[in-house]
């Protein structure tokens, strides 16, 4: 298997059922598909069962990859986000937003040596939804790595339907000022 | 469109972008949408954060197992009787080689058995998918915003309907009397929105020997953003735009 295979490439292979290739897409992306299953699910258990629902996806349905719609990373975290949220809301455990991680303790254990430059994007993103005001990331928070639609989001945090709009739109607005415009354009 | 008019549909973007947009909204704002330049180049930054915010989670290591154990889900067990010819090397004497090789020649003649073992195999994950879909459906009912439409068909006896959450990114199509396929083909699903244009909701066949077929409908945005769904005959594989035969189709 040549190291530098492209993503594509390897999804061809799987789709003719050749395990050599599917296993350097895991050795790839396993760690990008649970780090975010555990960000949504917050638990190790549930966060290993999704990232194997989400790698036995790919798997059963490589076919399904237009490598002319987007990247192989966004179609297998699109599942794995789409799986997670179906699973947290089977399990009812709508959690609110965890402040047990840092970004300090994240990222930066990421070698810049080994860091490419969309990787520094996705840091840098990582890093203003930091920056946003608690009440703003927490709404983000919810909305999109907890599945929570604003008007559950308000009956949650107990705050008024308008409050909750308001907080995301500014949320989204500053890092489409500090992130998207800067980085992207 | 002037801009003054698009303060009460502004306020929605972001969240519409995140998937967070109660469903009696959406359809206001995508009627919005049709016909506003301003609003919709709001929506493609929101939509291009969101899509970045599932890059922007930091790695974690998964668990040392879990590569394993996602092997053994796989339906050819070859990477696992690797090991276990590796620990009989270990044991076996020069001597023993011969008969380690007829052993081998053996196996090889067993190719036959190894492939309806690699059929059953495929078999198991075919119905653990169409488990996986079906639960998915049962999940649906218990949504609250589940509307479940009929589809529409020229296709003698096939009858059906739609599970969907226009809130939600999935949808399940339940079919009956589904036609079979022809060898190289795939029926696709297409996700059509205000203004005609097609995207895959991905691939399915008719389920074997059985009278329903279900299919589970993927979308990167919530279901609402499209105004229905339609299904054609493909080459396997599927392709980028409808190319064959349309099947059936469901508007809402």
């Amino acid at each position: 298997m040549p190291i530098q295979a492209s993503d594509t490439e390897l999804v061809q292979k799987v789709v003719n059922s050749d395990e050599g290739a599917f296993l350097a897409l895991y050795d790839r992306f396993a760690s990008r598909v649970y780090g975010l299953t555990l960000r949504i699910l917050g638990d190790s258990m549930l966060a290993e069962e999704v990232t194997q629902d989400t790698f036995l996806k790919l798997w059963s349905r490589a076919r399904q990859f237009l490598p002319g719609h987007g990247e192989l990373a966004a179609w297998l975290l699109t599942i794995a986000h789409r799986t997670a949220l179906d699973r947290l809301r089977l399990e009812k455990r709508r959690l609110p937003a965890s402040n047990a991680l840092s970004s300090e303790e994240e990222w930066m254990t990421i070698p810049d040596e080994a860091s490419t430059n969309a990787d520094a994007r996705w840091r840098s993103l990582y890093f203003a939804v930091q920056a946003l005001p608690m009440e703003q990331r927490q709404v983000v928070d919810l909305a999109y790595y907890k599945g929570l639609s604003q008007s559950e989001i308000s009956a949650v945090l107990g705050w008024p339907l308008g409050t909750v709009k308001t907080r995301l739109r500014t949320a989204m607005q500053a890092l489409r000022r500090q992130w998207l415009d800067e980085t992207v354009k | 469109m002037l801009r003054e008019n698009c303060h009460p549909y502004q306020e929605n973007l972001a969240a519409y972008s995140l998937g967070a947009l109660d469903a009696d909204e959406i359809i206001v704002l995508e009627s919005h949408l049709v016909t506003c330049q301003d609003c919709q180049t709001e929506l493609a930054d929101y939509q291009e954060i969101a899509a970045g915010l599932l890059h922007s989670i930091p790695s974690r290591v998964p668990p040392s197992g879990l590569r394993r154990k996602l092997m053994t889900q796989l339906p050819s067990a070859q990477h696992r009787n690797l090991g276990l010819f590796a620990r009989f090397f270990d044991h076996f004497s020069l001597g023993q080689f011969a008969a380690l090789a007829v052993m081998t020649f053996l196996i090889v003649l067993n190719l036959n058995s190894n492939r309806q073992l690699h059929d059953l195999q495929q078999q198991q994950i075919a119905i653990q998918e169409r488990l996986s879909t079906e639960r998915a459906a049962v999940a649906m009912l218990a949504y609250p915003g589940t509307q479940a439409l009929e589809v529409s068909t020229d296709i003698q006896n096939l009858t059906g309907s739609i599970l969907v959450d226009k809130n939600k990114n999935t949808a399940v199509l339940v079919v009956q009397n589904l036609p079979a396929l022809e060898a190289g083909k795939t029926y696709q699903v297409w996700l059509i929105d205000a203004k005609g244009d097609r995207t895959s909701g991905g691939l399915f066949v008719p389920t074997e020997k059985q009278e329903y077929t279900t299919a589970a409908i993927q979308s990167a945005v919530p279901i609402g953003k499209f105004v229905g769904v339609g299904v054609t005959v493909e080459p396997w594989g599927g392709s980028d735009q409808p190319t064959g035969e349309r099947v059936l189709r469901v508007t809402w």
